[in-house]
C-alpha cells in the first residue's frame, strides 16, 4: 500500500527504536508501538533521557501513550551507533541531582537577567517557554 | 376546566364567569408566534430546515402534557398514542429515527475507509495481531445506552459497524456463535439463577435497553435451543485445545500458533468503562464460584468486565469443558445476540471481553511455566496492550480476575506477585526461568493475571514505590531484550490496522482545489516536474513548458451534504464532527455581484465617489475572472460528460465582465477604465478569454477609441500591457479583419485627424501597427495573390501608404520602439510602395528591424514580460 514518504507517515517507524522530545523538554526514548492518524504515539520499554552537559542518565519508564499535539520530533535511533555516544552515562540520582542543579542555575540567570531587564525599563513576561 | 364548570354556578355572584372567562384568554391567550419565531432564531440560529419543526414538536409534547393534567377531560384521538414520547428520548433514543439514511451512509463511506481484506487469513506474518485487542469497538457496549449518542455515533465509532473489518467480516463473527455460545449462554444463566436469582431482577434491564438500540438477529436461539445443545455439546467435548496442541505450543511451534492466533484475534476488545473499576475490586469475594458478576454490575454499565472470572478459575485440568473451551478460541458474537430481556450470560461476555480472557489458556502457561520450559517462544501474547502504568484507570478489570485467580492458583502462582513486588532486587522466578521467561510473563504473556496483579499494586503503592519498581520492572525487561535478537512485540499493529491509518492519512491529503488548499506544495511539485522534463529533454527553453496544473488527479468525491443529526426531546441542535464531516465553524461564501452597491458616503464629492466605483468595479471584475480561472482548471479535472455546465457557468461570466467594458452604447465604462493601470489590466486578461466576435467588437471599440487612450497614455505606455493578447490575435487574422482594423486607424476627417502619426509616437501604437504589418505580410506570404480580394487589396495598400506617409512625417527621433522589431514590415511595404517614395523612409524603416537599443531595452522588455505573466 502506498503511503506517505518517510516519517510523514508513521508507519515506517513502528517497532524502530525513536527519540521522542515533549512539548515540555523532556527526552523519551522507546519502541514505537502504534500510532493513529493524529500521530498519537504508543511508546514500549521507554527510558527517559536527561542530558545535561556531557553527561546522561537514563530513568525507565514502561510504555508511554503519548498524545499526538505533544510531540516536538521524533526520529529513528541508530541502533549500531547508539553505544558510541560521546555522552557519559551517570545513574538516575546523579543525573536527577544535576538537573536540579542546572535548574536552579537557570532560574538565577533568570533571575539576573530580569532585573537587569529591568534596570534598563523593560519588563519581560516570565512566561517563556523552553521550545 | 371540568372542575370550574361544576363550580362556577354554584357562585355565581362571585364572579365566577368572569372567572371562567378570564381563565379561558389565559388558556387560550393567541401565542405572538412572530416574536417566538425571533427568539428562537436568535437562540438556535435560523433552522431553516423542513424536517425539524420544532412547533410540531412543541404541539405534540404539550398535548401529552395536558393529556396528563386533563385526565379524562380529553379523548385521546386514534393515533394519539402512537405519537406520545414516551420519555425524554435519551435513554430510549430511537437510532431509527432519522438516522437511518445517515447511518447507511456512514457505513457505505466506512466501507470505503476500510481495508477491504477481511478474511483472517490476509494477515500476514508481519502484521501479527494482537489477539483479540482492539478488534472491536464497541461503544455501545461501553458507555451503554445512557451516554450521548452523538458524541459516539460518529462514523468510526458506529456501534454496528466494526470499523477493522469489512462487511463480511462481520458477517463471520456471528456464525460460529451459536455452537459455543450457546453452552457458555446456558451454563451462566444456570449460575445466576442458581445462586442469585433476585439480581436477575435488577440486571435485566439494562440488556432490555441495550435490545432496543440493537435489531435482534433473527438466529438467535430460545433458551431451550441453548440448553439442548449445551447436553448436546456436553457429550461432544470439542478440542480447543487438546494435549498436542498444548504440546506443540510449548515446543513453539509457529504455524499452529498463527493458527491459534487467527482464530482468536477476531474476537472483538472490550474496553472496561473506568466507572465500574471501583464495584469490580470488590468481585472477587462476592462471586467466588464462577458467577458472573455482571448480574451485580448490570446497571452501571451494560458490559461486562469481569466475566472471565468464570474462565480464570478453570484449573488446568478442567480445560476440556465446555465452557471454558467454547470461549477462547470462538470469535465473539455481535452483542445484538442477546435476546431482549435475558441477561447475556458470563460466558457470552466473556467472549466479547478477551483481554480479560486470553486465547491462550491460562493454565496453559502455567504448565509452561510449572515444566520450567523457557526456551520456548511464545506466541505472541494475547494481553499486549494494557501497560502497567498507563492502565491504572481501566486496571481493575484485570486486578479482580488475578484476584479471584490468586485463590485457586498454586502456591508458586500465588506468589508471584508478591514477590516481585517487595523482593525488588531480583525477583526469584527471574532466576528459575531466565529473563526470557520473565520477560514473556511480564510483557503480558501470563495474561490478565499478572497484568492485573500489577496493575492493582501499582494503584496501591506510593509514588516513589511505583517508579522504584518500575525501573527494575524494565531493566529486567531490557536485559531480556538484549538477549533476544527479534523483538518479540513487534507488530503489535497488524497491518490492517497501517492500512486504515494510511488511509485516513491520505485521505487528508484529498482536496477539491489543490491549488487552493496546497498551493505552493503543488505548484513546487509542477515546477520540479517540469525542470526535470526540461533536463531530460536536454532543453532550456522553458517558455513553452511552463508549468500548468493539468489534471488535479483527484478522486472527486460526490458532494454530500452534512445534515446535522437531531434528537428527540433535544433542544438545539447537535452535531457530530467526523474525518469526513468536519465541524462547521463558519460558513465562508464570497458573494459576487458585478454591479455593486454605492458608498454611502456623501460628503465625498462627486468625482471622488465616481473614480472609487470604478476601481470597485474593476476590483470585481478581477473576482470574476479569478472565478474564470477556477472553472478552467476545475473543468479539467471532470469527465468530458460533466464539463458542460462549468462551460457554461465559465462563459456566463465572462460575458458578464464584456458587458461591464460594453455596457451601453456610448461605452463610459470602457475608456475610463483604461485610464486606470488595472483596467488596462483586467482587458488584456479579458481578451484571450472572449469568443471571436467578442473579440472582434472589443478590439473595434479599443482602436477606435486609440487616440483618445493614447494621449492619456504618452508618458505612461500603459497601454503596452494590450500588446500581448492583441498580437496574439492579430498574427491570426484574415486580411478583411485586418482592413478592418486598418480602417479605424486611419485618418478620418472628423474622428481621426492625426491618423497614424500619433500612433507612431506611442509604443503601443507603434507596436501595434508593426503587429498589423506582420500579420499582413504573413497573410500576403501565405496565400496565393489569386485568392486575395481586389477591394480589400486595394484598401490594404491605403493604409500602407498612410503609414508610409506617416513615418515620413515622423521625425526619426520622436518614433517610439515597439516591442519587438519586426525586420518584415520593411519587405511589406516594399510589395506596396515604389522604389522612389520607399528612400525616404528607408533609415524609418530599419528603425523597425533594428532591436531596442539597450538602455531601453530593460524597461518595454519587462513590460512585456509582465504582460505575458499575466496571461
Amino acid at each position: 500500500m502506498n503511503y506517505l514518504p518517510g516519517t510523514a507517515s508513521l508507519v515506517e517507524e513502528i517497532d524502530k527504536k525513536l527519540l521522542v522530545v515533549l512539548r515540555d523538554g523532556r527526552t523519551l526514548i522507546g519502541y514505537l508501538r502504534t500510532i493513529d492518524q493524529f500521530a498519537n504515539l504508543v511508546l514500549h520499554r521507554t527510558i527517559e533521557r536527561i542530558h545535561v552537559g556531557k553527561k546522561y542518565g537514563d530513568i525507565p519508564r514502561g510504555i508511554f501513550i503519548v498524545r499526538g499535539e505533544n510531540v516536538v520530533l521524533l526520529g529513528e535511533v541508530d541502533l549500531e551507533n547508539e553505544d558510541k555516544l560521546p555522552l557519559e552515562q551517570v545513574n538516575i540520582d546523579t543525573i536527577l541531582e544535576l538537573q536540579r542543579e542546572q535548574q536552579v542555575e537557570r532560574e538565577l540567570e533568570q533571575d539576573r537577567k530580569k532585573k537587569a531587564m529591568a534596570e534598563r525599563g523593560i519588563h519581560v513576561d516570565q512566561a517563556i517557554d523552553d521550545f | 376546566m371540568a372542575l370550574s364548570r361544576d363550580v362556577n354556578p354554584m357562585f355565581p355572584a362571585l364572579g365566577a364567569g368572569k372567572l371562567d372567562g378570564m381563565e379561558n384568554m389565559l388558556m387560550q391567550a393567541p401565542e405572538d408566534e412572530g416574536a417566538f419565531d425571533i427568539l428562537n432564531d436568535e437562540t438556535f440560529g435560523d433552522l431553516g430546515d423542513a424536517d425539524y419543526d420544532w412547533e410540531n414538536e412543541h404541539e405534540r409534547l404539550a398535548e401529552e402534557l395536558e393529556g396528563a393534567s386533563f385526565f379524562g377531560s380529553q379523548t385521546p384521538e386514534p393515533g394519539y398514542d402512537k405519537n406520545r414520547t414516551r420519555d425524554s428520548g435519551f435513554l430510549t433514543m430511537d437510532r431509527g429515527h432519522g438516522s437511518v439514511a445517515q447511518d447507511e451512509e456512514l457505513e457505505q463511506s466506512l466501507s470505503r475507509l476500510v481495508v477491504e481484506d477481511g478474511d483472517n487469513k490476509n494477515f500476514d506474518v508481519n502484521g501479527q495481531p494482537i489477539p483479540g485487542a482492539l478488534r472491536r469497538s464497541h461503544f455501545d457496549e461501553l458507555f451503554g445506552p445512557n451516554s450521548p449518542p452523538s458524541y459516539l455515533d460518529l462514523e468510526s465509532l458506529n456501534s454496528r459497524k466494526n470499523i477493522w473489518g469489512s462487511p463480511s467480516v462481520d458477517s463471520s463473527f456471528q456464525k460460529p456463535v451459536n455452537n459455543t455460545l450457546q453452552a457458555l449462554f446456558a451454563s451462566a444463566k444456570q449460575a445466576v439463577y442458581r445462586d442469585i436469582p433476585g439480581v436477575l431482577q435488577d440486571a435485566r434491564s439494562t440488556p432490555v435497553q441495550h435490545s432496543q438500540a440493537m435489531p435482534l438477529p433473527p438466529e438467535v436461539p430460545t433458551l431451550a435451543e441453548i440448553e439442548n445443545s449445551m447436553l448436546a455439546r456436553e457429550s461432544n467435548k470439542p478440542q480447543v485445545l487438546t494435549a498436542e496442541e498444548l504440546e506443540r505450543q510449548l515446543r513453539g511451534d509457529p504455524p499452529l500458533s498463527t493458527d491459534h492466533r487467527q482464530s482468536s484475534f477476531s474476537s472483538p476488545v472490550a474496553i472496561p468503562p473506568v466507572g465500574t473499576s471501583i464495584a469490580f475490586r470488590k468481585q472477587p469475594s462476592q462471586a467466588p464460584s464462577g458467577l458472573s458478576p455482571r448480574v451485580l454490575n448490570g446497571e452501571s454499565s451494560p458490559i461486562n468486565i469481569i466475566a472471565p472470572q468464570a474462565r480464570v478459575l478453570q484449573p488446568f485440568h478442567h480445560q476440556g469443558s465446555p465452557v471454558q473451551s467454547a470461549a477462547s478460541p470462538t470469535p465473539s458474537p455481535s452483542p445484538s445476540a442477546f435476546p431482549p430481556g435475558m441477561v447475556p450470560p458470563p460466558g457470552l461476555i466473556a467472549a466479547q471481553s478477551p483481554r480479560m480472557m486470553p486465547p491462550y489458556n491460562p493454565a496453559m502457561f502455567m504448565a509452561n511455566r510449572m515444566m520450567g520450559n523457557a526456551m520456548s517462544r511464545p506466541p505472541p501474547p494475547p494481553n499486549r496492550m494494557p501497560p502497567p502504568n498507563m492502565v491504572s484507570p481501566f486496571g481493575s478489570p484485570y486486578g479482580s480476575p488475578s484476584a479471584a485467580a490468586l485463590a485457586s492458583r498454586s502456591q508458586h502462582q500465588l506468589q508471584y506477585p508478591y514477590q516481585y513486588q517487595h523482593n525488588r532486587q531480583a525477583p526469584p522466578h527471574h532466576r528459575e526461568g531466565g529473563p526470557h521467561m520473565d520477560h514473556r510473563n511480564g510483557g503480558g504473556h501470563g495474561g490478565p493475571h499478572f497484568e492485573g496483579r500489577f496493575d492493582q499494586s501499582n494503584n496501591q503503592r506510593s509514588p516513589g514505590q511505583h517508579s522504584h519498581f518500575q525501573r527494575h520492572h524494565h531493566q529486567d525487561m531490557y536485559t531480556a531484550d538484549s538477549n533476544e535478537a527479534e523483538d518479540e512485540y513487534a507488530g503489535l499493529m497488524t497491518k490492517k490496522e497501517k492500512d486504515w491509518i494510511i488511509k485516513i492519512q491520505l485521505f487528508q491529503l484529498q482536496t477539491d482545489n489543490p491549488y487552493l488548499d496546497d498551493y505552493y506544495f503543488t505548484y513546487h511539485t509542477i515546477k520540479k516536474k517540469a525542470a526535470d522534463r526540461n533536463r531530460q529533454e536536454g532543453k532550456a527553453d522553458n517558455k513553452d513548458n511552463e508549468p500548468e496544473l493539468l489534471i488535479p488527479n483527484m478522486i472527486k468525491i460526490e458532494p454530500r451534504t452534512y445534515t446535522p443529526a437531531q434528537f428527540e426531546g433535544s433542544l438545539g441542535r447537535l452535531t457530530a464532527a467526523s474525518v469526513h464531516n468536519p465541524r462547521q465553524i463558519i460558513d465562508v461564501c464570497r458573494t459576487v455581484s458585478p454591479t455593486g452597491e454605492e458608498s454611502g458616503k456623501k460628503n465625498v464629492s462627486k468625482e471622488l465617489r465616481r473614480y472609487r466605483q470604478l476601481l470597485m468595479d474593476i476590483e470585481k471584475g478581477f473576482t470574476i475572472i479569478l472565478d474564470i480561472d477556477d472553472i478552467e482548471k476545475k473543468v479539467l479535472a471532470l469527465p468530458d460528460e460533466n464539463r458542460l455546465p462549468l462551460f457554461e457557468e465559465r462563459l456566463e461570466k465572462i460575458k458578464t465582465v464584456y458587458d461591464y467594458f460594453m455596457q451601453d452604447d456610448s461605452l463610459k465604462n470602457f475608456v475610463v477604465t483604461l485610464h486606470v493601470r488595472k483596467g488596462r489590466k483586467l482587458l488584456a486578461r479579458l481578451m484571450p478569454m472572449l469568443g471571436k466576435v467578442q473579440w472582434l467588437s472589443i478590439v473595434t471599440v479599443l482602436l477606435s477609441h486609440l487616440p483618445v487612450l493614447i494621449k492619456k497614455d504618452q508618458d505612461e505606455e500603459g497601454l503596452q500591457v494590450l500588446m500581448a493578447p492583441l498580437s496574439r490575435y492579430l498574427t491570426r487574422c484574415d486580411l478583411e479583419c485586418l482592413v478592418h482594423f486598418a480602417t479605424i486607424l486611419q485618418k478620418h476627417p472628423k474622428q481621426n485627424e492625426e491618423g497614424l502619426g500619433l500612433l507612431l509616437h506611442n509604443s503601443f501604437g507603434i507596436s501595434l501597427l508593426c503587429c498589423l504589418i506582420k500579420a499582413g505580410e504573413d497573410y500576403f506570404k501565405s496565400t496565393s495573390p489569386v485568392d486575395i480580394d481586389n477591394q480589400l487589396k486595394t484598401q490594404w495598400t491605403q493604409f500602407i501608404e498612410e503609414f508610409v506617409e506617416s513615418l515620413e512625417s515622423v521625425p526619426t527621433e520622436s518614433l517610439a520602439w515597439p516591442d519587438r522589431h519586426q525586420p518584415q514590415v520593411g519587405e511589406h511595404v516594399d510589395r506596396f510602395i515604389s522604389n522612389k517614395v520607399l528612400g525616404g523612409v528607408e533609415d524609418k524603416l530599419a528603425h523597425f528591424s533594428k532591436p531596442k537599443p539597450t538602455e531601453d531595452a530593460q524597461q518595454p522588455a519587462s513590460g512585456q514580460k509582465s504582460a505575458s505573466d499575466l496571461l
